[in-house]
């Protein structure tokens, strides 16, 4: 992707740039790379510090926090699929504390270079495809494993038998959506800051304010969409294994 | 010449269908939005108690609204950025 508006604002805004390197002919965006394993380490610290400072006479508050998340999904999956899919309440769980841990990585300021070092790595499109990949693959493995493979083919053929088109159609959305929606956050809000600091010097008191109101509702922003990403797996796994009466 | 024109009717219209995607998108969330806290504030007038469950959703209802405003946005940096070149 490229700069835009030289001939509008007085800066270019990199839209989309991101730290490449080729590797066998495949381009990666490495900063999205490191900032996804820097989410990944955030999580593991806290789950590890949980298990490290586990009590039952006083709780401290990450264990707390833990257990109202672990408690709350458990409970929306037990009320959407019965006790025997316990299985899927680590995979929501997961999801919820690391896109969390992934839109908070925003709260970092680019330190004064253009392409940012620390961006969020779920602004890349491809870090959000695939958590919705893997989103999809699960549902409908769990799915098969529920119906069975004819149930499953039959399932997309039930009455009425003309719909089946738009059922396929239907599947192949529900990951995409999901991975757009939360791109479509986190890209905006990182757009959102370069375009307030792209205001005239005259306006620095206002910049410096207006930045700091949106980067806060951008935090909040982050925690609604990897609830909104989880509770949605809950959701699409839920409609793939129960037999809804249409 | 002819070049440079093309590439100026490329971002002009880029520019001008990325409008129509932002503005439709704001309208459209912001409608949902509105209908979505209009029913919260009814629901916590009749029964207070009810807050916590209805404010949970209305924010679940708001971040699925939003995202259809942010997927328009999506392809409006798209049109912009990309496809016209600019």
């Amino acid at each position: 992707m490229h700069s835009a508006g030289s001939a509008l604002l007085a800066v270019t805004i990199p839209v989309g740039d991101h730290v490449q390197r080729k590797i066998g002919g495949v381009a990666f965006n490495l900063d999205t790379i490191w900032t996804s394993l820097l989410a990944g380490a955030v999580v593991l610290a806290l789950g590890f510090y949980l298990r490290a400072k586990l009590s039952t006479a006083s709780p401290n508050r990450v264990q707390v926090l833990w257990e109202g998340l672990v408690g709350w999904v458990g409970d929306q999956v037990e009320a959407g699929m019965g006790p025997g899919y316990r299985r899927a309440v680590p995979l929501a769980v997961t999801l919820f504390v690391l896109i969390l841990a992934a839109n908070w990585i925003e709260v970092f300021p680019g330190f004064f270079h253009n392409t940012d070092y620390l961006p969020a790595p779920t602004a890349d499109v491809n870090m959000t495809y695939a958590l919705a990949a893997v989103v999809f693959v699960v549902t409908n493995v769990e799915s098969m494993r529920a119906r069975g493979l004819g149930g499953y083919v039959k399932g997309f053929f039930a009455r009425p038998r003309w719909l089946a088109p738009i059922r396929v159609i239907e599947e192949i959305m529900k990951p995409v959506t999901l991975a757009l929606r939360l791109f479509g956050n986190l890209f905006s809000g990182g757009i959102m800051i370069a375009l307030i600091l792209a205001f005239p010097i005259y306006f620095a008191p206002a910049t410096v304010f207006l930045s700091v109101v949106w980067k806060l509702f951008d935090m909040f922003i982050g925690v609604i969409q990897a609830f909104i990403f989880a509770l949605l797996t809950i959701l699409y796994y839920q409609f793939a294994v129960t037999e809804e009466a249409h | 010449m002819a070049a440079s024109i093309e590439k100026a009717i490329e971002l002009a219209g880029a520019f001008a269908g990325g409008g129509m995607a932002l503005g439709g998108g704001a309208v459209g969330a912001a409608i949902g939005d509105g209908l979505a806290g209009s029913q919260t504030i009814a629901g916590i007038a009749r029964q207070p108690e009810v807050q916590g469950r209805l404010y949970s959703t209305m924010f679940l209802i708001v971040g699925l609204v939003e995202a259809m405003y942010f997927i328009n946005l999506a392809f409006t940096a798209l049109f912009v950025f990309v496809l016209a070149k600019g």
